[in-house]
């Protein structure tokens, strides 16, 4: 059992989760009041995984995402407003209102883009890890994908180049038992989805508990740093839940009431602020960063809902439309 | 203060109207923030709405079974 983090560290990681959990409350309000555009997917019981793999990689690292990524972006430093913007499709969104909750990209912060295909983004992102090397410099690359994207071919492309090529990348298969209105079990040969594929590459197979937000930074840590090191790829299973449905208009009635119940138990949040108050931080100093998370939470909704919709000239930008070729090179 | 006006959502991009399937709390009842308030219908799902503040359902607009277009007020919370 590695030490605790530092306290500094722990209220990050607190406070990470919390603007997560609060954010996506909102942006399924907006959605009840018809404000956002297109559909969405939030991460809600998934916090932990975000936060404690994001407080584990570099500033220069690269990340990956699925289209339930609202929750990495945030974590690793994303402002919440232009991704509220994004949501509602103003022009002051992360991507100009053009993309939307399925493809947020934050390139300034190595967040490469959230992939609506299933399983598109391993591929993507072991050509980054290729790039790192091939440029010499010691970032790693961080892919996120879901327990259904470990059916999927491009999982087992993707595994086995990067197992070949001994690329810098870590691959973290967010298990929350559901793909789409599916149970994973259901339609799975082994009962852990990734990690007991891992040794058809040659990796071990690595399982941590994703609601226990210092498991996940562990586990991430060791990966992240053994990948830097030259230490060729990791896979990691990360165990969690999805506390409401799969996308916006999904009730999940599909999954059995105990089911549910047992994991709203295990909630990370909750469970966390006990593991910090166990060890003698003060309640005060928590509900501080609940209330000051409340308030960027306000503040992002009020400047989000403040932005124009976007502008018909938008539609000519980012065309590659100039009939050069000069971006092939 | 005129309340809360809870509204029919958008359950898709190319659903313009829903249903009231069935109302959870009658005029007058209190009410909590984030409870089940209805259950509401389209050709796509049937999903429960939550109550989006707390405090008494003050007017039910559209009744059980009957179909409004997206963004219809549908009901009016008061603290």
């Amino acid at each position: 059992m590695p030490d605790a983090v530092p306290q500094a560290t722990a209220l990050e990681l607190y406070r990470k989760m919390t603007e997560i959990r609060l954010f996506e409350k909102r942006a399924y309000d907006l959605f009840l009041q018809n404000l956002v555009k297109g559909t969405t997917h939030l991460g809600t019981g998934q916090e932990a995984v975000a936060a404690g793999v994001s407080q584990a990689m570099a500033a220069d690292d690269y990340m990956f995402l699925t289209y339930r990524g609202h929750n990495h972006l945030l974590a690793r430093g994303t402002p919440m407003t232009p991704v509220m913007a994004e949501l509602l499709g103003r022009e002051n969104g992360l991507m100009h209102g053009k993309g939307g909750s399925m493809h947020l990209l934050d390139a300034s912060r190595g967040i490469l883009g959230a992939y609506a295909i299933i399983g598109a983004q391993l591929v993507i992102a072991n050509g980054a890890a290729w790039s790192a090397r091939y440029r010499g410099t010691n970032q790693v690359t961080v892919c996120f994908l879901g327990d259904g994207a470990t059916n999927i071919g491009a999982f087992h492309e993707a595994l086995n180049l990067a197992a070949v090529w001994h690329l810098p990348v870590v691959f973290i298969c967010e298990n929350n038992q559901y793909m789409e209105y599916t149970a994973i079990g259901s339609v799975t040969a082994v009962p852990r989805p990734a990690a007991d594929r891992a040794a058809s590459y040659g990796l071990d197979p690595v399982v941590v508990d994703g609601n226990d937000v210092e498991a996940v930074y562990h586990t991430a840590a060791t990966a992240i740093g053994a990948a830097r090191d030259g230490g060729g790829p990791a896979l990691i299973e990360a165990v969690t839940y999805r506390h409401g449905g799969h996308s916006r208009a999904d009730p999940g009635k599909y999954r059995p009431d105990d089911e549910v119940k047992a994991w709203l138990a295990r909630d990370p949040l909750p469970a966390y602020r006990q593991v910090l108050i166990g060890r003698g931080v003060a309640e005060a100093a928590l509900d501080a960063i609940e209330k000051a998370a409340r308030e960027a939470v306000d503040r992002a909704t009020e400047e989000a809902k403040a932005g124009p919709e976007p502008s018909i000239k938008l539609a000519e930008t980012n065309m590659w439309a100039d009939g050069g070729h000069a971006w092939r090179n | 203060m005129d309340g809360v006006e809870v509204i029919m959502p958008r359950m898709g991009e190319t659903v313009d109207e829903g249903t009231v399937n069935e109302w959870f709390k009658q005029v007058g009842d209190a009410v909590t923030e984030g409870e089940p308030l209805l259950e509401i219908g389209t050709d796509k799902v049937d999903t429960e709405i939550p109550t989006p503040a707390s405090g008494v359902l003050a007017e039910i607009r559209v009744g059980q079974g009957q179909t409004v277009p997206v963004a219809t007020v549908i009901a009016v919370i008061r603290p």
